[in-house]
Order: structure tokens, then C-alpha cells, then sequence
């Protein structure tokens, strides 16, 4: 939790000025695009965060790992403010996106989601066609032209590694893809939003190994040139993809750091417990 | 293992449940069936053309009498012979059974041609001094002890109309109405005669007396045929195929015309149908119309022609009108048509024996009397329900007294002779009226109702209000329909503007308060929010609306100038009735708008609620992910809904019964009334005479009603199934 002396100046732009422009292409590096200080996050009266903080650096792979149940997928959702679509919960601290509060009233959610992007554990494709769910998002916000659509859609299904499968039936149902298929897609269709945040929730969980080593290629493709941030139960799939690794416990955040480090050399003996498989 | 106990315990509990679905199912689908088996059973016998016996009983030869019928059994067979004798005769066997001699004839005067009028009760006798009697016919029955029928003449006198003879009549009718007999004739002079009788009865002697009055158009033009109508008109035919029609004026001065048409092809007869509302006219080419006095908005009636049959028939010689209804024989050489004015078309044709010159049917339309120069055919007629065509169930027509074509249902009136009007255009129409009226507010509030029920509301609020509505839905609608008659349709009368405005004035409400709600600091919305904005809401609705519906009058009073129930007729030509489709609509709207409500609201909570949230994380907003990713997918359950909604208000009774007045017009104006095809079975079916033309014309009905809403509601299904699989 080095993050807060190491922000490059460049990146500390307010959230409307960042998003005209368009996403540079990011190396690994120190400054943090996310910063969360002291969260406590509620679902009605029940806690289910404590004093999280955690920096999240610009272009970095992060993983979010611990025993089910301990607020990863809590964490995950405060900082697109997904949690908000559940009656009752309160978000308490701060959640800095470029250094701006996404809690605070006068951020636009729209544009919070379209910036930090999410893909969820179940492969969840809308059912229209393949291209429609692709476009769905550019379409909302306000980019209609045919031309630039063919070109993004293209573009995002490269992207997401599903082009050379599905480029002959975009017009066809997503609903008609293969599980691992349909992740991929969703995963297209939250690059189609150009977001700079990228957040993947057990994105694998619900597949075949076969997919899943798919789509951990394609997160592998994806890094550096966005920001991820994804939550997996699998230590080998933590290993394998991700730059640094974050552990949680019951709400709190143990420890976090370079995912080398956390799985030779964890400071912390809860992480090294998990790690080794003795409890989760 | 597989024969423990507890497996083959469970194993029966199976199969029994199996069978009791697959009884239950069989049960409905039969009950189904059983029901459209009834209906067509009782509606099939419409579609029957009318029949007469392929041979019949020949009586003896008779010396040919100048008028011939039979008694209403059938059973005995009347003469009038040129003597002025009225025989009667056993039909079986010929012998003479009764006789009598009512005319009276003087010295050397003969009967020359007698016409029986279409109910057969009044003979028109005209003799060869150029006299005219109107002679009513009667039949007693007496039975002996083993209820055997015997029959005689009841006894009967003449009503001179015409005393004093000039030469025979060039052409003759007589009308009987209650206690007037009109008399009509070209006289030998060539002079048309109009005679009014007064029946007097002396209150003493009990001696009847008639009193009569002449008038007279000395040069009428060469007349072939003449009939009275109803009221003493005069209609007749020329020569040269043109018509005219006189009447008397209103002090009985004169003769007035009032219609005469062109020349055409020669008018062979006027024969007047029951009732003599309208006459038929065989012309010389074997085209048959229908011709009626027409009373129009202001002055007096007019000829007017109703409809001409749909075809010509070759060598037509001679008409004869059934007694009880719009049918009429049509005799042509060696062949019959069977038709019927009001349909104006012709429902069978037969081949005849050679040598009939006149038919004439029964009394009770049961048999038909075939008869030559010197004998009677006795043939059995089935004419079945001759009224009930395509045409008089759909089309336009003119009836009898109205002035143009139209759809009208009219089942039964207050006299035998009334002309029955059974179009279904406008119970259809009314059905539709009906429905319309209450859809078009009902489905975008259940929609929108139940999207925002299902995707937006929050907390215990989507508890309460799901349940409270289906409460609603469960409103007897005999309940509805009362306080729709009694408290609605006199409430909204006088605030129908009100009324119409509270939509538009909520919806802007609605906008207000949202851009109101925006400019609220967080916390107090976030608070609100919880459940409890929309009761909120909807405190204001009600404060709002109660407070526009109070203004109401006074509101219409300052915008018209009027009270809008008498605004509405003038400015825009719509009449207004207390009870009306809006009335309908409002009342209607309680019983479908939950209907729609639950399941729409089904349909949408139907839709996982993964893809809104992956379309919320998209960045779309609430509204946007309604529109574009919650609504296409539930839009097949929400078709559906509305269908069955659509069935339910067709098939809505009680409060249609109740909350219009059951009038039968054509005009979608939401300020009138209608009548439905529901609330009109419940009306007249339990009313119509079992097995009768309008009892099954009402069987048809309830067939296309079923038809319809089983219709409907199959496609509601089939497009909910469809739909589910897509998901
Ligand atoms: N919608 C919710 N309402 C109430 N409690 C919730 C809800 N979602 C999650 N929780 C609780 O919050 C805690 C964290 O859950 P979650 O973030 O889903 O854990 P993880 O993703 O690490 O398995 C759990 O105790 C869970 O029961
Ligand atoms: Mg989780």
C-alpha cells in the first residue's frame, strides 16, 4: 500500500476530462487509477466490507482472491457502484477514480460504468444477435453511425478473441453460443464501451477448462492495455494472470502485493493458510 | 430395491396424481368440445334450405271455386264458389262438411275473383255487378269425446266496401285493420276508388254498422294491379311498368300522390306481404321488388323502393306471401321459387306438376297447396328459418317504415306482422365498441403498471401492491356493472370533461414531480425511495384527480360554456347518453386491468434479472434497460396478457348489461351506448321462443362469441408459450 506518493500527474485528470479522451495504451506501472481508502460497505444493517484499502495501478492485472463469502464480489461491485442496484446497501469511505469520489453526488453513473466495465460469473448475453449485444453499448451512448459500429464490433470481437468463430453469423442469436463463447461475447461487448476499468468477476468459474484457458489467454492479451480487475477462487488461474494479487477475509483485506510475493512469500499467516488449500 | 415399500408407495402416489391431470385435462378439453358441439347443434338448423314434398295428396276434382284454402289443421279444405257458396270439405276424402252462403249475392250476381289477404283472415270478393266485400274467414274446431277433430264454418258477414256495382272491378284490395277495413278498386268506370269503413257497434243491440267514406281520382291511368298498405295507402301498378302511390289526407278530402316512378317492364301484380308494411311487385319480366311507404324526418311518407330479389325469375306468373312471415312463393311455368323479401334472394327452387296455376301455403306454413283448374295438391313444407341469411345477418337492409339500408337488430316487436331485424353487424360492433373503450386506457396502465411494478418498485411495496390488484381482479362483475350504472355513469355525466382531461393532467403531474424529484438533495430521495415514494405519489394522484373531478362542472360550465353533455351534440355532433361506452370502459377497465396487470407483470419479472444487470453495468440507464433489454424479451407475455384481456371484455356481460343501455347502434362514439353480443344472449335468450328462428339466430351468436374469444385466447397461449422458449 505504497500508492498515494507514486500518481503521475498525467493521470490525475477529473472524470469528464479523462473521458473525452481517448484510452492511451497503458504499461505497467505504479500509478494507481483506483484508489480505495477506508471502505465500509453495508447491505441494509449487515456489514460486509471493513476499512478496505487497496490501489488498483493503472494498466496492472489485479486479482481478488479469499474463501467465498468474504466480499470480493462486494468490493468488485463498489467500484462501478453496481451495488447501488440493490435496495438498502450504503457504501461508506471513498472509492477514487482519478482521484474522484465515484460515491459522490455529482458523478454520473453512465459514464461511471461505461469507464469501469464489468463481466459477471454467469455468461450473460442479451438475447438478440451477436452483433446487437456487441453494438448495445456504443448504441446507448450515442454511437449509431453503421460504418463506425461495423468497425468497433469487429474490433471488440478481435479483441475478445471471438472474431474467427463468429464473424460468418452476426446476425445469428447469442443465445446459440457456447458458454465460453457467450463470456467471450460479454466480455466484447464491455470493450465495446472503450472502458479504461475492466472488472471480471469469476469470469471462468462457470466453464469447461477449455474455455477457461480461453478466456485466460484473452485476459492475458487484454493486460497492460486496460486496467483488470478479477476475482477467481483458482490460485493457479491468480498465479498465471495477474501482476498482484489481493487476499480478503471476512470483509477486510489481509494483505495485498505482487502475486509472485503473495504465493511464495506471504507476510501473513491467513494468506499463506489459503494459499496452501487449508481452508476456503 | 426397487420393490420397497416406500418406492412402490411413491410410485402408486405417481401414477394416481398422473391420472388425475391427464383426467383433468381430457375433462376440460371435452367440456370445450361438448360446449361447440351444443352450439353448432343448435345454430346448424339456419343453415337448411326450406323443403316441399316431392308428391302429395290429390284431392277429388271439384267444380272449379273461385278461392280455395284450408283451416288451420290442414285438416279441411275451404271453397268459394262463384255462387257466392262457402263449402268446406275433409280434406282426407273431399266429403262436404260444412256450407254456408254469407255474400248474399243478388239476382244474376256472381262472384267474378276473390283474393285472400297474406294472414288469410279477410277474403277481398269482388262480384260481376262491380261490387267489393270484405269477408272475414273463420274455422271452428269442436272435439268429441275421444278428441277427435271435426270442423265447420264459423259463421260470418260480408263488409260491403263497394255497394253499388258500375261493371266488374278492373282491379281490387281490401285491408282489415282493427277496427277499420280499407277498400280500394278501379271501378268500372275506370275510376280509382278509395273506401274507408268505420266498424260502429251499437252498444244496445250489439249490431255492428259500417260507416264508410269514398274518396275518388276519376282518371288514374290504365292500373293492372292494385294493394293496400298499412294506413289505407294506395300503391299501384300501370301498364306501362310505372308505379304510383295515393293516400288520403289527414281530414279525409282528398286523394294525394305521394310517389310515382318511371315506366319499366309491365307490373303484373301488387302483392302485399304480413302486416302490409310493403308489397312486393312481380313485374312482366319475372323480377320481383319490394316496394314500402317510407317515412321521412319531416312531412309525409313516401314510396320508396326497399331491395329487389337477387334474381329474376323466367316466366313468373303468380306470387302467394306465407302467412307468417317475409316469405313468398313465386310460380313459374312448372317450377316454384321459394323466397324471402326481407333477404331478397331466393333460398330453393322446385319442379312442379303440370297444370298448376296458383299455390298457396297453409296457416301455419306447414303445408303447401298445390292447385289446377280442377283439383288440389296437399304437399308438406318444411321452409325451416328462411329469415336467417347471410344477408339479413350481415348486410344492410332496408326495412320495413325506415328510410335507408341499414344494420340494425330488432328481434321482436309488438305485433305478429313485425318485420324481425337480426343483424349481428351491430352487436359486433357494439362487442368492439365495448372493448376498445376499455382497453384503450387499460393497457398502458397495466403495462406500464406492471413494468414498474415488477422492475422499479422496491421492498415490501412490490409485496403489498401485486396481491392488492389481483384483490381487485377478483370483483364480481355483476358488482362492477351495478356501480357502474348507478354511480358512475351518473357521476361522470357531469364531469366528463374532467374525466377525459385527468389522464393528460396525471401524466403531467407525473413529469413535474420527476423533475422535482431531481432536484432534491440525495439523501431525503435516497430515503424516499425505499417503497415509499410511489404511495407518496399517489397521495398526490388522488388529491390531484379528487380536486380536478370536483371542478369538474364548473370547469365545463367556464371552458364550453355548457355543460359538456350538451356541448358534445352540438360542437361535435355526438350525441351523448347517460350511460355510455365511457361509463362501460371505466367499469370494465377494474375487471381488466388487473387481468393484464398480473400477467404482464409476470412477464417481466420473468426476465432474468442478469441481463439487467448486465445492462446496467453497460452504463444504461434505468428507462433504457426497461426499453431495450427488459421489454423486447417479455413482450410476448405481454402481447399475451392483452389478449386475454381482449377476451375478457368480449366476453364481459354483466357490466355491459348494466352500464349502457343495451341500444343496438352502429357509431364507435364513446358517449353512447351499445349492446354487446354478451349482454344481448343475456337479454333475449331466455326470452325467445325454444327452437325458433331468433333462438337459434342467438345460438349463432354465442357461437361466434365462443369462436372468438376461444380464438383469442389460443393465440394468447401459443404466442406465451413461443415466448418462454425464446428465453
Ligand atoms: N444482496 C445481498 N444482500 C445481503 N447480503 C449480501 C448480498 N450479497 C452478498 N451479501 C453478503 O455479503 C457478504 C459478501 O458476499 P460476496 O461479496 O458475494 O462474497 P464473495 O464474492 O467473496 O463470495 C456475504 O456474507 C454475503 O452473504
Ligand atoms: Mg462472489
Amino acid at each position: 500500500m505504497n500508492s498515494a506518493s507514486a500518481s503521475p500527474a498525467s493521470s490525475l485528470g477529473g472524470i469528464a476530462a479523462d473521458a473525452a479522451s481517448r484510452r492511451p495504451r497503458l504499461a505497467a506501472g505504479d500509478a494507481p487509477v483506483i484508489r480505495v481508502r477506508d471502505l465500509d460497505f453495508f447491505y441494509g444493517s449487515t456489514q460486509a466490507l471493513w476499512g478496505v484499502e487497496l490501489d488498483i495501478r493503472r494498466g496492472e492485472v489485479l486479482a481478488l482472491i479469499g474463501p467465498s463469502g468474504c466480499g470480493k464480489s462486494t468490493f468488485l461491485r463498489t467500484l462501478n457502484r453496481m451495488n447501488d442496484t440493490i435496495p438498502g446497501t450504503r457504501a461508506e469511505g471513498h472509492v477514487l477514480l482519478d482521484e474522484v469520489d465515484v460515491n459522490s453526488p455529482d458523478v454520473d453513473v453512465v459514464e461511471l460504468r461505461r469507464r469501469v466495465g464489468m463481466v459477471f460469473q454467469r455468461p450473460n448475453p442479451f438475447p438478440m444477435s451477436i452483433y446487437d449485444n456487441v453494438a448495445f453499448g456504443p448504441r446507448l451512448h450515442g454511437r449509431a453511425r453503421r460504418a463506425e459500429l461495423d468497425e468497433l464490433v469487429e474490433r471488440c470481437l478481435k479483441g475478445a478473441a471471438l472474431w474467427d468463430e463468429v464473424h460468418d453469423r452476426l446476425k445469428a442469436s447469442a443465445l446459440a453460443l457456447s458458454g465460453g463463447q457467450q463470456q467471450r461475447l460479454c466480455i466484447a461487448r464491455a470493450l465495446a464501451n472503450e472502458p479504461e476499468v475492466l472488472l471480471l468477476d469469476e469470469p471462468a468459474s462457470a466453464l469447461d477448462p477449455n474455455s477457461t484457458a480461453k478466456i485466460e489467454d484473452l485476459i492475458f492479451e487484454l493486460r497492460g492495455r486496460y486496467t483488470i480487475v478479477i476475482v477467481t477462487h483458482n490460485m493457479q488461474q491468480a498465479a498465471r494472470v495477474s501482476d498482484r494479487t489481493a487476499f480478503f477475509l471476512k470483509g477486510r483485506l489481509v494483505e495485498s502485493g505482487p502475486t509472485e510475493e503473495m504465493f511464495t512469500n506471504p507476510t501473513r499467516l491467513e494468506t499463506e493458510q489459503y494459499i496452501t488449500g487449508r481452508f476456503g | 430395491m426397487t420393490s420397497s415399500p416406500s418406492f412402490r408407495r411413491r410410485r402408486a402416489a405417481d401414477r394416481a396424481v398422473a391420472a388425475l391431470v391427464r383426467f383433468g385435462g381430457v375433462g376440460v378439453v371435452l367440456a370445450v368440445l361438448f360446449i361447440a358441439f351444443y352450439l353448432v347443434r343448435e345454430a346448424l338448423p339456419l343453415a337448411a334450405a326450406p323443403k316441399l314434398e316431392e308428391s302429395g295428396r290429390r284431392l277429388p276434382a271439384v267444380a272449379a271455386p273461385v278461392a280455395v284454402g284450408v283451416e288451420d289443421f290442414t285438416e279441411a279444405l275451404w271453397e268459394l264458389h262463384r255462387d257466392g257458396r262457402l263449402v268446406l270439405r275433409d280434406v282426407a276424402d273431399g266429403a262436404e262438411l260444412d256450407a254456408a252462403a254469407p255474400l248474399a249475392l243478388g239476382p244474376g250476381e256472381t262472384v267474378v275473383e276473390a283474393r285472400l289477404s297474406p294472414d288469410q283472415a279477410t277474403l277481398a270478393v269482388a262480384t260481376s255487378s262491380g261490387r267489393l266485400a270484405a269477408l272475414p274467414l273463420a274455422f271452428a274446431v269442436d272435439y268429441d269425446d275421444d278428441l277427435e277433430r271435426s270442423h265447420r264454418l264459423e259463421e260470418t258477414t260480408p263488409r260491403w266496401l263497394i255497394e253499388e256495382g258500375d261493371g266488374p272491378l278492373a282491379a281490387f284490395s281490401v285491408l282489415a285493420e282493427d277496427a277499420t277495413v280499407w277498400g280500394a278498386a278501379v271501378r268500372g268506370d275506370g275510376a280509382l276508388e278509395l273506401v274507408r269503413g268505420r266498424i260502429k257497434v251499437n252498444r244496445l243491440t250489439g249490431a255492428e254498422r259500417l260507416s264508410r267514406k269514398v274518396l275518388r281520382l276519376a282518371e288514374p291511368g290504365p292500373i293492372t294491379d292494385l294493394a293496400l298498405l298499412e294506413g289505407g295507402a294506395v300503391l299501384a301498378g300501370f301498364a306501362d311498368g310505372g308505379l304510383a302511390a295515393w293516400r288520403a289526407d289527414r281530414p279525409f278530402n282528398k286523394l294525394e300522390e305521394c310517389g310515382r316512378t318511371p315506366a319499366g317492364a309491365a307490373v303484373r301484380q301488387i302483392q302485399p306481404l304480413i302486416g302490409a308494411g310493403s308489397a312486393l311487385v312481380a313485374r312482366a319480366d319475372g323480377a320481383v321488388e319490394r316496394w314500402m311507404m317510407v317515412a321521412p324526418e319531416t312531412g309525409r311518407p313516401i314510396l320508396d323502393e326497399a331491395a329487389e330479389m337477387s334474381e329474376a325469375v323466367p316466366g313468373l306468373r303468380l306470387l302467394a306471401p306465407s302467412t307468417r312471415q317475409r316469405v313468398f312463393f313465386a310460380l313459374a311455368d312448372r317450377e316454384l321459387r321459394i323466397g324471402h323479401a326481407t333477404a331478397a334472394e331466393y333460398l330453393a327452387a322446385v319442379r312442379l306438376p303440370a297444370g298448376v296455376e296458383r299455390v298457396l301455403p297453409s296457416p301455419r306454413e306447414d303445408h303447401l297447396l298445390l292447385i289446377g283448374a280442377d283439383w288440389v295438391e296437399v304437399r308438406g313444407l318444411e321452409l325451416g328459418y328462411p329469415g336467417v341469411t347471410a344477408r339479413t345477418l350481415f348486410a344492410r337492409i332496408q326495412y320495413e317504415g325506415s328510410p335507408a339500408p341499414a344494420w340494425t337488430w330488432q328481434s321482436t316487436g309488438g305485433s305478429d306482422a313485425y318485420e324481425p331485424k337480426i343483424s349481428l353487424v351491430p352487436l359486433i360492433l357494439g362487442t368492439f365498441k365495448g372493448t376498445l373503450w376499455a382497453l384503450l386506457p387499460s393497457i398502458p396502465l397495466a403495462v406500464l403498471g406492471a413494468l414498474f411494478t415488477a422492475r422499479f418498485l422496491r421492498g415490501r411495496a412490490r409485496e403489498i401492491v401485486k396481491p392488492a390488484v389481483e384483490l381487485l381482479a377478483g370483483i364480481p362483475s355483476v358488482i362492477l356493472g351495478f356501480v357502474g350504472a348507478l354511480y358512475l355513469a351518473p357521476a361522470m355525466q357531469d364531469r366528463m370533461l374532467a374525466v377525459f382531461l385527468l389522464p393528460f393532467v396525471l401524466v403531467l403531474l407525473t413529469v413535474v414531480l420527476a423533475v422535482g424529484w431531481a432536484r432534491l438533495p440525495l439523501p431525503s430521495r435516497r430515503r424516499l425511495h425505499e417503497g415509499w415514494a410511489p404511495f407518496l405519489l399517489m397521495a398526490v394522484y388522488a388529491a390531484v384527480g379528487a380536486a380536478l373531478l370536483r371542478a369538474g362542472p364548473g370547469l365545463e360550465q367556464a371552458l364550453l360554456g355548457a355543460p359538456f353533455r350538451e356541448w358534445a351534440p352540438a360542437a361535435l355532433g355526438l350525441p351523448f347518453e347517460q350511460r355510455n361506452a365511457a361509463v362501460v370502459g371505466l367499469a370494465m377497465g377494474f375487471a381488466v386491468t388487473p387481468l393484464i396487470f398480473t400477467l404482464a407483470e409476470d412477464a417481466f419479472r420473468n426476465v432474468p434479472e442478469t441481463l439487467a444487470e448486465a445492462s446496467l453495468a453497460l452504463g444504461a440507464t434505468p428507462w433504457q434497460t426497461s426499453v431495450r433489454v427488459i421489454f423486447p424479451p417479455a413482450l410476448p407475455g405481454v402481447v399475451a396478457a392483452v389478449m386475454l384481456g381482449l377476451g375478457r371484455a368480449v366476453g364481459e356481460t354483466m357490466i355491459v348489461l348494466m352500464a349502457t343501455g343495451n341500444t343496438s347502434i352502429t357509431r364507435l362514439n364513446i358517449f353512447q351506448g351499445f349492446r354487446a353480443l354478451s349482454a344481448n344472449l343475456a337479454v333475449e335468450l331466455p326470452e325467445a321462443p325454444h327452437g325458433e328462428s331468433l333462438y337459434r339466430t342467438l345460438f349463432l351468436s354465442a357461437l361466434l362469441l365462443f369462436a372468438f374469444t376461444f380464438l383469442v385466447n389460443t393465440a394468447a397461449e401459443t404466442i406465451r408459450v413461443r415466448g418462454r422458449k425464446e428465453l
